[in-house]
């Protein structure tokens, strides 16, 4: 099974109605498979993030099926605030999801936590004064992004 | 980039179940399925995963991917089943047929799927193709 980007467009000009669902599946399923990816690299238990984010190990249970389809933002959101990572929901044009879906994998949805960023990134000063703040990471891009903040550092 | 290889069975070089099924589905089941496949195809590890069953009892060895669909003109979830033959060794998944499951009755039958496990890997009958996206 070839995906790339070409195909998953190819399959997108079919009709707007299967645009449509595509998104809708896209959402509904993206979240619990970025979840699982995070949880597992991390070694973390559902029990451990529940109680990290303040809700039942069940929410989590859910929130980590991608066919339960139900998840509210709040839901997301003290999810992503228990795992001290940041969520961006936006309104994107297709050429971004059909990018996003052609270069999927476990790794490249990996996130660092706030701490983990802010050890790494630094506000270098001169007394008072920010010379220099790193952007956070591009999507996906966490090694490049955090291999050349260990360049600047050194 | 995938993962896992999922691939089709064709029990003749004229058949291939599976993509006859999708072909006679509207956009929006293709459009659920084809995300389904992708995000299971970028999954590393299948062994704990929500929707993705382990059949029991006579029908050990087939494995049953969940997709449910939820069509905006329709009240309830359509409940979609691909089912086949998963190989971590070869790093596959190959897709025998695909039903619908209503309550606990399965269109086609998993005894029809079971029957085209045998055919593929005892009778060494059909083929197996990587699935078309």
């Amino acid at each position: 099974m070839t995906i790339n980007f070409e195909r998953i467009w190819q399959k997108l000009t079919k009709s707007k109605r299967y645009r449509a669902q595509f998104v809708s599946a896209q959402a509904k399923r993206s979240f619990p498979y970025q979840l699982r990816a995070i949880m597992k690299k991390r070694g973390m238990s559902q029990e451990t993030l529940a109680k990290q984010a303040d809700i039942s190990q069940g929410v989590i249970s859910r929130a980590a099926n991608p066919n339960y389809g139900n998840l509210t933002i709040n839901t997301i959101v003290k999810i992503v605030g228990g795992l001290d990572m940041a969520y961006i929901g936006l309104i994107v044009p297709f050429s971004e999801l059909a990018k996003w879906v052609a270069n999927l994998s476990e790794e490249g949805v990996q996130v660092s936590t706030f701490d983990e960023e802010n050890i790494l990134a630094p506000v270098k000063t001169r007394g008072d004064v920010p010379l220099e703040r790193r952007p956070p990471f591009p999507h996906g891009q966490r090694g490049s992004a955090l291999d050349a903040m260990r360049e600047t550092i050194q | 980039m995938s993962f896992w290889r999922i691939k089709d069975y064709w029990p003749d070089p004229n058949t291939n179940l599976a993509q006859d099924w999708y072909d006679l589905q509207e956009d929006e089941v293709q459009a659920e399925f084809d995300i389904a496949v992708i995000l299971l195809a970028a999954t590393v590890d299948w062994s704990k995963l929500p929707g993705f069953i382990p059949r029991k009892g006579r029908y050990t060895g087939l494995y049953e991917i969940v997709v449910d669909v939820k069509l905006p003109y329709e009240k309830k979830k359509r409940h979609y089943r691909p089912i086949g033959i998963w190989r971590p060794d070869s790093q596959d998944f190959i897709i025998l047929l695909v039903c619908e499951k209503n309550g606990k009755t399965y269109d086609p039958s998993l005894d029809t799927a079971l029957s085209h496990k045998r055919a593929w890997e005892q009778e060494r009958k059909g083929d197996i193709h990587d699935h078309k996206f």
